[in-house]
């Protein structure tokens, strides 16, 4: 019985593994949410998921004016990898050789990509039609940010 | 090519990249677009002898580097695609465009014909495509490809949304085709000459897109060409008549991904003191890539035609009446690629005979 029950905790945890590492993908606190932002003063007044999902394929996207500039917010592995689940839908790698493939095909650049939220920050606010993604406390926290989508909440 | 072409084309690979790193440094200023984007790869390849089958091994190797360079100012684009290998340099795709709406660009320069299915999709870079080879259809003209894949003229290509999130694609180009030298097509390439007594290529692709985000596609190509001779086979000058009627599916689905093509070709001498040839036959391929692991990715490919014999095809050594294989890729990181590959060949008119590659390829995003 005893060797069952171990065997039955052992399974157990290998079930739960990935459950957990797919929480810990999304690491946001309880009733956070994964949101959209630009510069307050932007005329983007509202984007859809399909136009998201279209920039950050490097496609144009034309709202309100102006075309999008999305901006990768690589600051952390948590927020990158919900962005990917709940925006592109693919793998890190599926999702870099689409934009190598347009790179290839149209000789368009691929999306900047931002380890530094300082340096993401200031490219953000420097262009009202840039947009990025981060985690909705996070945003409570800073300055001259507006939530143009909720791209998922908890 | 010859050596001085090859030096002049280099002298122009360094005459754009004058002009294109200061436009490059502009266009970052002004928060335009700009991509420069190298694809590196080396290839080591053995195979059986052919077609005499001795059972002796033969081996290859080669290095490349594909710097791709894009601009965006405005409405204007320039693209540039220069390959530097160890044994050959040249510009695969120099093009000047202008974009004539938010969706469609004309082009003018030396691009890759849109009825190549599957060169429009990778182009030269390697990284990209999962096998090692591309089909010997879709083979460059100086790595013995036997259709036009390089021309030089007019490109426009345009997009629109149709029902529920799905999208068209259309391109068309008209320009000047290769030339048939003996056992391969020599391109034309910018500033060397090449264009005298070429002939011409029209060619057209439609694509239809169910999601525009996606990677499904289902869509048609036409072409036809007029190859000039530049030397006597039979004792005569001949032009060739090539004309292409083709489809292709391209599937995504979880770790699976597929293309598929079939071209209906028809290959015609009309020179009337030459050995008449008339020839028409399928050839396609379909691929399948088996995503084993977010690393690992296992592959196979199957190329066939419903001729064995062909007279045009035969002075081609890498044509294939049929070709079967098999490989493995394996991704290091985020830009890096080891890949394993085993196929069997039958040349047209010829033996079967086995190769084995190997290949490093990479990207400098």
């Amino acid at each position: 019985m005893e060797r069952r029950d171990s065997l039955r905790v052992l399974a157990g945890a290998l079930l739960a593994l990935p459950a957990a590492g797919w929480a810990a993908g999304n690491s946001e606190p309880a009733g956070g949410a994964l949101v959209v932002v630009a510069r307050d003063d932007s005329p983007i007044a509202a984007l859809d998921a399909l136009q998201i999902h279209k920039a950050y394929l490097g496609l144009d996207v034309a709202v309100d004016g102006g075309n999008l500039q999305p901006l990768i917010n690589d600051t952390q592995a948590p927020l990158h990898e919900a962005f990917l689940q709940h925006v592109v839908g693919s793998s890190e790698l599926n999702f870099r050789r689409r934009l190598l493939l347009l790179t290839l095909q149209h000789g368009r650049p691929a999306p900047l990509a931002f380890e530094s939220e300082d340096a993401l920050l200031r490219t953000l606010l420097s262009n009202p039609y840039a947009i990025t993604y981060m985690w909705l406390s996070r945003v409570r926290l800073l300055p001259r940010l507006r939530v143009v989508k909720v791209l998922w909440q908890q | 090519m010859s050596g001085p072409p090859r030096f002049r084309s280099f002298l122009t690979f360094l005459a754009t990249l004058g002009v294109a790193l200061p436009s490059l440094a502009v266009a970052h200023q002004h928060d335009d677009d700009h991509a420069l984007t190298v694809f590196v790869s080396a290839e080591h390849v053995e195979h059986e002898q052919a077609p005499a089958g001795t059972g002796g091994m033969q081996e290859d190797s080669s290095l490349l580097a594909d710097f791709l360079i894009g601009v965006r100012h405005e409405r204007f684009r320039l693209l540039g695609e220069f390959v530097l290998g160890n044994d050959d340099h040249e510009f695969e795709r120099l093009q000047l465009g202008y974009e004539t709406s938010d969706s469609s660009t004309l082009w003018l320069g030396r691009y890759h014909q849109p009825a190549s299915v599957w060169n429009v999709v990778y182009h030269h870079g390697q990284f990209v495509q999962t096998s090692v080879t591309r089909p010997w259809m879709e083979n460059w003209e100086d790595k013995g490809g036997a259709l036009p894949q390089h021309n030089v003229g007019l490109l426009y290509e345009t997009e629109f949304a149709g029902r529920s999130d799905s999208l068209w694609r259309l391109s068309t180009s008209f320009g000047l085709a290769p030339t048939l030298k003996p056992h391969e097509l020599e391109d034309i390439a910018p500033f060397t000459g090449t264009y005298r007594g070429a002939g011409t290529t029209t060619s057209a692709r439609i694509e239809w897109l169910p999601r525009a985000v996606g990677e499904d596609s289902l869509g048609l190509v036409v072409s036809r060409s007029q190859i000039n001779a530049d030397y006597r086979p039979a004792g005569a000058r001949t032009r060739l008549d090539l004309e292409m009627l083709g489809g292709f599916l391209t599937l995504h689905r979880e770790r699976l991904r597929g293309l598929a093509v079939v071209y209906l070709l028809d290959f015609r001498n009309t020179n009337a003191d030459a050995t008449p040839i008339r020839e028409r036959h399928l050839a396609g391929y379909a691929q399948l890539d088996f995503e084993l692991s977010e690393y690992l990715t296992l592959y196979g490919r199957q190329e066939d035609s419903s001729a064995r014999r062909s007279a045009y095809l035969s002075q081609f050594p890498m044509a294939a009446a049929r070709r079967t294989l098999a490989g493995a890729r394996y991704q290091i990181g985020r830009w890096n690629a080891l890949s394993l590959e085993v196929s069997r060949r039958t040349p047209f008119n010829g033996n079967t005979f086995g190769e084995v590659r190997a290949q490093w390829s990479a990207v400098i995003p």
